[in-house]
C-alpha cells in the first residue's frame, strides 16, 4: 500500500518540479556572485595600456592584486575601476615580488562610506572537484568595469609553479583551476561558493595557440596571502624564506625500495649546516609534517616569510650508508632577496599605518571575561617568571625577585614576607610588563593600549601569521596579534634581566627569545580565559559534492606513466587508466613506451616497472602490465555501455602539463559531452585511420592528460583521452576521447577478462579495387584546389545514369562535406566497387540528391 | 476514494528522492536531463551552414560553364588569390558553421565569420535533413552577425529571452550543428557579463568556436539569449583567436528587432565612430579630447584637442571609459547630440552624424598582436 502511494506520487510529480529546483539553485548562485561582485575591480597603470584585476578585502579600502599588475614600485598610484562604473585612485602599499602579490590602499570614498569588500577564506579546505568561480577583467573587456565571471572546479591543490628565477613570481603552493582565466584576470579573486576569496588568479599554462586559457589556471592560495599580509599592509617589500639548501627525492641508500628526501646541496654558511646537516642526509619532517617529496618541502617553505622560525627533522647519513637517529632543531629561515636589501627602510608613512592598525584592532574579539589574568615564562631548569594582574595591581614572581605594584609604587616582597622598596630597574620592569604583555588585559584595554601603536610588519608564530604593533616608547615594545585579533605574543626590553625578551605563543606551542636567541626548552603558559586564539578546524575536509566524491573515488584509478625521451618533441610522460585487477594499464601508443624504460607511478607515489603488451594500431592504444600486488587496493575502471548523450557531464582525469609528481594528485577538469564525431578529424602530424566515433568534450584536455580517463556522473569510464585533435571542419583544436566500448575487444583479448575478441581483423580494409564513377571534375590541380564542379560526365557511367551534368557542384558524398576536388578524390578512395553513395549536389539554385552505385574500373 | 488517497500521497511525498545521493548529486543528474531536453526544444531551429568557393578556392577567369552549350555562366569569380590557411595566426572560415532560423519563411541568422571568404555558394541543412541553397542578406559587423535566406515555409522557431531577464552566473549552453546530424553539439558555461561590446553581446564562459559560431546560446529553459559569434571591443577579427578560451560572446537578438529589419533589407551595418581619443589623465567628469582623427565626424563638427565632452545624447559623460560606451553602443549613420566645453567657455551643443571606423584603421587594428590595447589609447602611437 505504501509502495503504491509512493509510486503514485512519483507519477504525479510535476515535470516542472526539477526545473523549479534547478532554477532555485541557479538563483542562489546568481545571488552569491552578485553579493561579492562589488568588491572586484579593474586595476590599471597610469599612462600605460593594459591592466589587471583586484579585490577589496577590507572596508577601509585595502586592495589585493598581483605584483606583476602593479609592476615597478616606482609607480606609487594605480587607477581602479569599480563595478559601479566609478574610477578611483589607490596607492601601492606593500609588495611581495616573491609571491607575486601587492597590496594597495584606496583613498577614502568621497562619501566616507565603507568600501564593499570580500572576506578571505581557507584555501586548505579546498578539494579537487570543488566548484569555484573567478572574477576579473580578461582582455580589458569590462568597458563598464563590471567584471567577467567564470565558473569551474578545482583541478589540483598545492601545486608548485616555478618563477622566472626561482625567487620572484614563484607560485609554490598554488591552486589549479579550470575556471577560465585569461590575461587581464591577473590579481583578481578566486571565490569558493560561499563567496570567500580562496585565491588570487595570476598565471595560466599555455599551448601553441598563444596566450589564451586552455583549461589550466593558477591562483595564489589564500593561506599564503595571509602569511604575507602583515608585511604588505605595513607597506614593506616582503621577502620569502629559504633553507639555503636543495633537496631531491631519491631511493634511500639503505633501502632502495624507499624514497627519501635527501640533501642535494647546501650553503656552507647556512643555518642548517650550523646544526650539523650535511650532503646526503635525509630530511624527515618540516614543522611536524613528515616529508614525502622534495616538491612538498619546496611547497612548505615557499609560503613562509623570511625569518620565520621552523623546526627541521633530519637523520644524518652514516659511514655505512644507513641513517642515524632522527634529530630536530629550530632555526629562522634565511632571506630570498628580491631587492628589499636595496630598499631596507621601505615602509608606509605613519598615518597610513595608523589607518591599517585600526583595521586590525577592530578585529579584537569583544566581551572577554573580567577577573585575574596571568602569563608565565618557564625554563627547562625550573626558571620561572610569572606575571599576575588583579584588580589593577600587577604581581611578578620570578627567580629575579617578587614584585608587587601598589598605589603607583613598586614593592619588593622578600621571602620572609617583609616589604622593601624596589630598585629603579625593578620598577621599570614592572611598568614595562604592565604596559606590554597583552595577555594581562581585557579586550577594551588591549584595544586602547594598541590604538596608539603602529603596524611595523608581521611574523609567523608557530606557523600562523601575526601582526607586529609597535607601542610608543623606546621603539622596542611590540604586541603581536593574530589576524582575528587574538594575542600571539609580545616583545619588550627587560631592565632586570637586561635582555630583549620576545614571547611567542601559538596554538601549537610557544617560543621564548632573549636578544633574538631562541631559549631552548622554554615555554609560555597562559591560563584559560585570556585573549588567546581559539582552534578552528584545519586539515582536509570530507568530500561533500558529487564531483568531489567522484574525484576522490576515481583519481587513484588513473596513473602516471614515465618513459624514454630522446627528442625534444616527444613527451616523456603521460597518463594511463587501470583496467584490470591484474595490473593492466591502458594508455595511448606512443614513442616513449620503450621496453625496460617504462615506469608507472601510482597515487601513493610507488614506482613500478611496466611490461609492454602489443598495441592496437588502429585504435592507437597500448596495454602495460605491472605487478598485480601493486594495484591491490585500487579500483579498475569499468567501461560504460554506451557513450552518454550530448550534454551529459563528464570528468577528465590525467596529468596535465605534468603538474603532478610522485604521489601528488592528478588533475581534474569538468565539462560535458559536446558531440560524437567521426569524420574530418586529424591529429597534429598524421591522419588518423580510426573510423570510429570520438567523444568530443569541453572538459579541457592537455598534453600529459592524454591516456587519462573520461568519467561520467555515475562513475563509469566513458573513454580514454586522445592527444589534442585538430578538426578539419573547424580548423580548431579540440579535446576528444576514444569511447571505452570501442576498446573492449582489445582489452578482452589481452587482459583475458571476458570473451576473447572474435576477429582482430574485423576492421580490415575492404578490397580496394579502383572504382569508376564517370565524373570528371574541373580541377586546377596543385594546392589551390577549387570546389568540385563537374566538368563533364562520361557516357555510360554511373554518374550519367543518375543524371549528373556538367556545372553541377558536388557538395557531399554521404554525410561528408566535399569542399574541394581533393576532398572528393580522397572520399572516393575509401570505397570499393558496388558501394552506393548518396551524392548531394547543387544545380543552379537547387540542391539535389541522388544515389550513385560505384562500378569497377575497366 | 482512490483519487483521495492519491491526492493525499502527493501532499505527503511531493518529491521522489533519488536514493543515496547528496543534494548536489541529484542536482547534477537532474541538470543533465533538463539540459538535454532544453536542447531538444531548440534543436529543430538549428541549421548547418556550409560555404563553397570564395576568395580562397576561386575559379579561374575563364569559367568552363561558359564553354558548355546552353548553360548560363556562373557568377564571375575574382582571380584566384594565394591566401595561406592562417595569415597572421587568424583562423579563416572554411569549415561548416551553424545558423539559427529566425523566421518561418526562411531567414536564418549566422555569424558573419562564415562569410569571411565571400563564398559563391551557401548551403543550409535543416534538422529534418533537407538542404537548401541560401542567398545573402545584410550584415552587422558590430555584432558579428549576418542574415541569409532560404526558400522554405513553416520552419520551426525557437523562443527568445531578452538580456534584461538574464543574470550573471546563470547557465548558458552554446549549441551548434557542425559535428553530426543527430543531435546539436553543446558546450556548457555561465553568463559571465552583460552589455559587452558596448551593449551588443552577452559574454559567456562556454567555449565558442567555429564549431558553434552562428548557433544559439540558450538558458536553462531552452530560450535563446543570442547566437555565438567571435567579437572583441576593438572590432578585430583576431577575436577568433579567443576560441575555446572561456571568453565567448552571444550577440543578443531579442532586443534588436530594428537591426534585424535592416538586415532583412540587405543593409551592411557598422559600429559608430566619432574619431577622437580621450586623455586618460583626466578621469572625469566628462572626457577631455586628446586627438582628433583626420576626416572624422569629430573634425567635421569642429571639435579640437582640449575640448571636454560633457554629454552624449542627453546622458552626462562620467569619464573617458563611459564616453566610449556612449558612442560605441551606437551604429554608424546615427545622429546624436553632443554637449562640449572649450576652455572656460559656455557649454556648446552640436549634432553629429556618426560614421564607421575607416577600413584602414580597422585593418591596422586587426594586425595588432597586443590584445590589451584600449581602443582610445592611440595617443601614444600618434606622437
Amino acid at each position: 500500500m505504501i509502495a503504491s502511494l509512493f509510486f503514485a506520487s512519483f507519477l504525479l510529480q510535476q515535470p516542472g518540479e526539477s526545473m523549479q529546483d534547478l532554477l532555485a539553485a541557479q538563483s542562489q548562485r546568481v545571488e552569491s556572485m552578485a553579493r561579492v561582485m562589488p568588491s572586484v575591480c579593474a586595476v590599471m597603470r597610469s599612462g600605460a595600456p593594459g591592466g589587471g584585476s583586484g579585490v577589496i578585502i577590507d572596508p577601509s579600502g585595502l586592495l589585493l592584486t598581483n605584483y606583476h599588475v602593479v609592476g615597478s614600485p616606482a609607480i606609487p598610484f594605480m587607477k581602479i575601476g569599480m563595478p559601479d562604473g566609478q574610477m578611483h585612485l589607490a596607492r601601492v602599499l606593500g609588495i611581495d615580488p616573491g609571491s607575486d602579490l601587492a597590496v594597495l590602499l584606496l583613498s577614502p570614498r568621497p562619501d566616507n562610506e565603507p568600501w564593499p569588500y570580500a572576506r578571505l577564506g581557507d584555501s586548505d579546505q579546498l578539494l579537487v572537484g570543488e566548484e569555484v568561480f573567478a572574477m576579473g577583467n580578461p582582455f580589458m573587456l569590462a568597458t563598464d568595469f563590471k567584471p567577467t565571471v567564470t565558473l569551474g572546479v578545482v583541478s589540483g591543490t598545492h601545486r608548485y609553479q616555478p618563477g622566472g628565477d626561482n625567487r620572484s613570481g614563484v607560485y609554490p603552493d598554488c591552486i589549479q583551476v579550470d575556471a577560465p582565466v585569461n590575461p587581464g584576470n591577473s590579481g583578481g579573486p578566486l571565490f569558493n561558493m560561499a563567496g570567500e576569496v580562496v585565491g588570487i588568479n595570476g598565471r595560466i599554462s599555455v599551448r601553441d595557440r598563444g596566450r589564451v586559457n586552455v583549461g589550466v589556471g593558477f591562483a595564489i592560495a589564500s593561506k599564503q596571502i595571509l602569511n604575507f599580509l602583515p608585511d604588505l599592509m605595513a607597506g614593506k617589500h616582503a621577502e620569502h624564506g629559504t633553507l639555503d639548501l636543495n633537496a631531491w627525492l631519491m631511493p634511500a641508500s639503505d633501502d632502495p625500495s624507499r624514497q627519501a628526501v635527501l640533501v642535494q646541496s647546501l650553503f656552507a654558511d647556512s643555518k642548517v649546516a650550523e646544526f650539523g646537516v650535511e650532503l646526503g642526509d635525509e630530511l624527515t619532517a618540516f614543522n611536524g609534517i613528515p616529508l614525502k617529496s622534495a616538491n612538498q618541502l619546496a611547497t612548505l617553505v615557499g609560503i613562509l616569510p623570511a625569518g620565520s622560525w621552523v623546526k627541521i627533522g633530519f637523520r644524518p647519513k652514516q659511514a655505512d650508508d644507513s641513517f642515524g637517529k632522527e634529530q630536530f632543531f629550530e632555526m629562522p629561515l634565511h632571506t630570498l632577496d628580491t631587492g628589499s636589501s636595496r630598499d631596507p627602510d621601505r615602509i608606509a608613512e605613519a598615518p597610513v599605518r595608523r589607518r591599517v592598525t585600526q583595521m586590525i584592532l577592530g578585529r579584537i574579539p569583544k566581551g572577554m571575561q573580567q577577573g585575574p589574568r596571568s602569563v608565565s615564562m618557564l625554563g627547562p631548569a625550573g626558571e620561572r617568571h610569572s606575571f599576575h594582574l588583579e584588580a589593577g595591581r600587577l604581581r611578578i614572581e620570578s627567580s629575579a625577585g617578587n614584585l608587587l605594584s601598589e598605589n603607583g609604587a613598586t614593592i619588593r616582597l622578600q621571602e620572609d614576607g617583609s616589604r622593601l622598596p624596589a630598585s629603579a630597574e625593578e620598577h621599570a620592569r614592572l611598568g614595562r610588563v604592565l604596559t606590554t604583555m597583552p595577555w594581562l588585559w581585557e579586550a577594551t584595554n588591549l584595544h586602547r593600549l594598541c590604538s596608539k601603536g603602529l603596524l611595523v610588519g608581521g611574523l609567523m608564530v608557530h606557523n600562523r601569521p601575526a601582526y607586529r604593533i609597535e607601542l610608543p616608547g623606546d621603539g622596542q615594545r611590540q604586541v603581536f596579534l593574530f589576524a582575528d585579533g587574538t594575542v600571539a605574543g609580545c616583545q619588550y626590553r627587560d631592565p632586570v634581566l637586561k635582555v630583549l625578551v620576545e614571547m611567542q605563543h601559538g596554538l601549537e606551542g610557544s617560543r621564548v627569545f632573549f636578544d633574538g636567541r631562541l631559549q631552548a626548552g622554554w615555554k609560555i603558559e597562559v591560563p584559560e580565559g585570556s585573549i588567546k586564539t581559539v582552534r578552528t578546524s584545519s586539515g582536509e575536509r570530507e568530500p561533500a559534492s558529487l564531483v568531489e566524491e567522484l574525484a576522490a573515488r576515481h583519481l587513484p584509478s588513473v596513473v602516471k606513466i614515465h618513459g624514454a625521451s630522446g627528442l625534444a618533441t616527444i613527451l616523456p610522460y603521460a597518463s594511463g587508466v587501470l583496467v584490470s585487477s591484474a595490473g593492466h594499464i591502458l594508455t595511448l601508443d606512443q614513442v616513449m613506451l620503450q621496453k625496460g624504460q617504462t615506469r608507472v607511478v601510482l597515487n601513493d607515489g610507488s614506482v613500478h616497472e611496466a611490461e609492454l603488451l602489443p598495441p592496437d594500431i588502429k585504435l592507437g592504444v597500448r596495454l602495460l602490465k605491472i605487478d598485480p600486488a601493486a594495484v591491490a587496493g585500487l579500483e579498475p575502471l569499468i567501461p560504460a555501455d554506451s557513450t552518454p548523450a550530448n550534454g551529459s557531464f563528464v570528468l577528465s582525469i590525467g596529468n596535465s602539463f605534468r603538474l603532478a609528481e610522485f604521489s601528488e594528485k592528478l588533475s581534474l577538469t569538468f565539462g560535458v559531452v559536446v558531440a560524437k564525431a567521426r569524420s574530418g578529424l586529424r591529429y597534429r602530424l598524421q591522419t588518423v585511420d580510426y573510423d570510429g566515433e570520438l567523444v568530443i568534450t569541453d572538459a579541457p584536455n592537455n598534453p600529459g592528460q592524454f591516456g587519462g580517463a573520461l568519467i561520467s556522473l555515475d562513475g563509469r569510464w566513458i573513454g580514454i583521452n586522445t592527444r589534442v585533435v585538430e578538426s578539419t571542419e573547424t580548423n580548431t583544436q579540440i579535446s576528444a576521447a576514444i569511447p571505452s566500448q570501442d576498446l573492449v575487444p582489445y582489452l578482452r583479448r589481452w587482459t583475458g577478462e571476458g570473451e576473447a575478441s572474435i576477429s582482430e581483423g574485423a576492421e580490415d580494409s575492404p578490397d580496394r579495387a579502383p572504382v569508376e564513377h564517370g565524373i570528371l571534375l574541373f580541377d586546377m590541380g596543385g594546392r589551390r584546389s577549387p570546389p568540385a564542379y563537374v566538368e563533364r560526365v562520361r557516357t555510360g557511367s554511373p554518374a550519367e545514369a543518375i543524371g549528373l551534368r556538367a556545372d553541377d557542384l558536388i557538395l557531399r558524398i554521404d554525410e561528408f562535406t566535399v569542399r574541394t576536388c581533393a576532398e572528393f578524390e580522397s572520399r572516393i578512395k575509401k570505397h570499393k566497387p558496388g558501394d552506393k553513395l548518396m551524392i548531394t549536389f547543387k544545380r543552379r539554385d537547387q540542391v539535389m540528391r541522388r544515389e550513385l552505385t560505384l562500378e569497377a574500373k575497366r | 476514494m482512490i483519487r483521495v488517497l492519491v491526492l493525499s500521497a502527493v501532499f505527503l511525498a511531493p518529491t521522489f528522492q533519488l536514493p543515496a545521493q547528496d543534494a548536489n548529486g541529484s542536482h547534477l543528474l537532474e541538470l543533465q536531463k533538463v539540459v538535454r531536453s532544453s536542447m531538444g526544444r531548440v534543436a529543430p531551429s538549428i541549421v548547418t551552414v556550409e560555404t563553397f568557393g570564395g576568395a580562397r578556392a576561386a575559379m579561374p577567369q575563364a569559367s568552363p560553364a561558359n564553354d558548355a552549350p546552353g548553360k548560363a555562366p556562373e557568377k564571375a569569380q575574382p582571380p584566384p588569390k594565394e591566401i595561406p590557411l592562417r595569415p597572421d595566426g587568424f583562423l579563416q572560415a572554411q569549415g561548416a558553421s551553424s545558423g539559427l532560423i529566425i523566421s518561418s519563411d526562411g531567414w536564418i541568422l549566422i555569424s558573419r565569420f562564415a562569410l569571411n571568404f565571400d563564398p559563391s555558394t551557401i548551403l543550409v541543412s535543416l534538422a529534418d535533413g533537407r538542404s537548401f541553397p541560401a542567398t545573402r542578406g545584410g550584415e552587422d559587423h558590430s555584432r558579428g552577425i549576418a542574415l541569409i535566406k532560404i526558400e522554405a515555409n513553416d520552419l520551426p522557431l525557437a523562443e527568445f529571452v531578452e538580456p534584461d531577464e538574464l543574470f550573471v552566473g546563470q547557465w548558458a549552453f552554446a549549441l551548434g550543428r557542425t559535428f553530426g546530424k543527430e543531435s546539436p553539439s553543446v558546450h556548457m558555461g555561465i553568463v559571465s557579463a552583460k552589455n559587452r561590446i558596448f551593449g551588443r553581446a552577452i559574454q559567456v564562459d562556454a567555449y565558442t568556436s567555429p564549431a558553434n559560431y552562428g548557433g544559439p546560446v540558450i538558458d536553462l529553459q531552452g530560450r535563446v539569449m543570442g547566437v555565438s559569434v567571435p567579437l572583441s571591443p576593438a572590432g578585430r577579427d583576431a577575436s577568433v583567436d579567443w576560441y575555446d578560451s572561456g571568453i565567448g560572446f552571444a550577440a543578443s537578438i531579442a532586443d534588436i528587432p530594428e537591426i534585424i529589419a535592416r538586415l532583412k533589407a540587405n543593409e551592411v551595418l557598422h559600429m559608430a565612430w566619432l574619431g577622437i581619443t580621450s586623455s586618460l589623465s583626466h578621469l572625469g567628469p566628462g572626457a577631455k579630447v586628446a586627438n582628433i582623427s583626420p576626416g572624422s565626424p569629430a573634425r567635421g563638427i569642429g571639435l579640437a584637442a582640449g575640448d571636454t565632452l560633457l554629454s552624449v545624447g542627453g546622458i552626462d559623460v562620467q569619464n573617458p571609459f563611459h564616453l566610449q560606451v556612449l558612442l560605441s553602443s551606437r551604429m554608424a549613420g546615427e545622429a546624436v547630440a553632443l554637449q562640449y566645453k572649450r576652455g572656460d567657455g559656455e557649454p556648446r551643443e552640436v549634432t553629429v552624424f556618426l560614421a564607421e571606423t575607416p577600413l584602414a584603421d580597422r585593418k591596422a587594428q586587426s594586425k595588432e598582436k597586443e590584445v590589451f590595447q584600449l581602443p582610445w589609447e592611440q595617443e601614444k602611437k600618434k606622437d
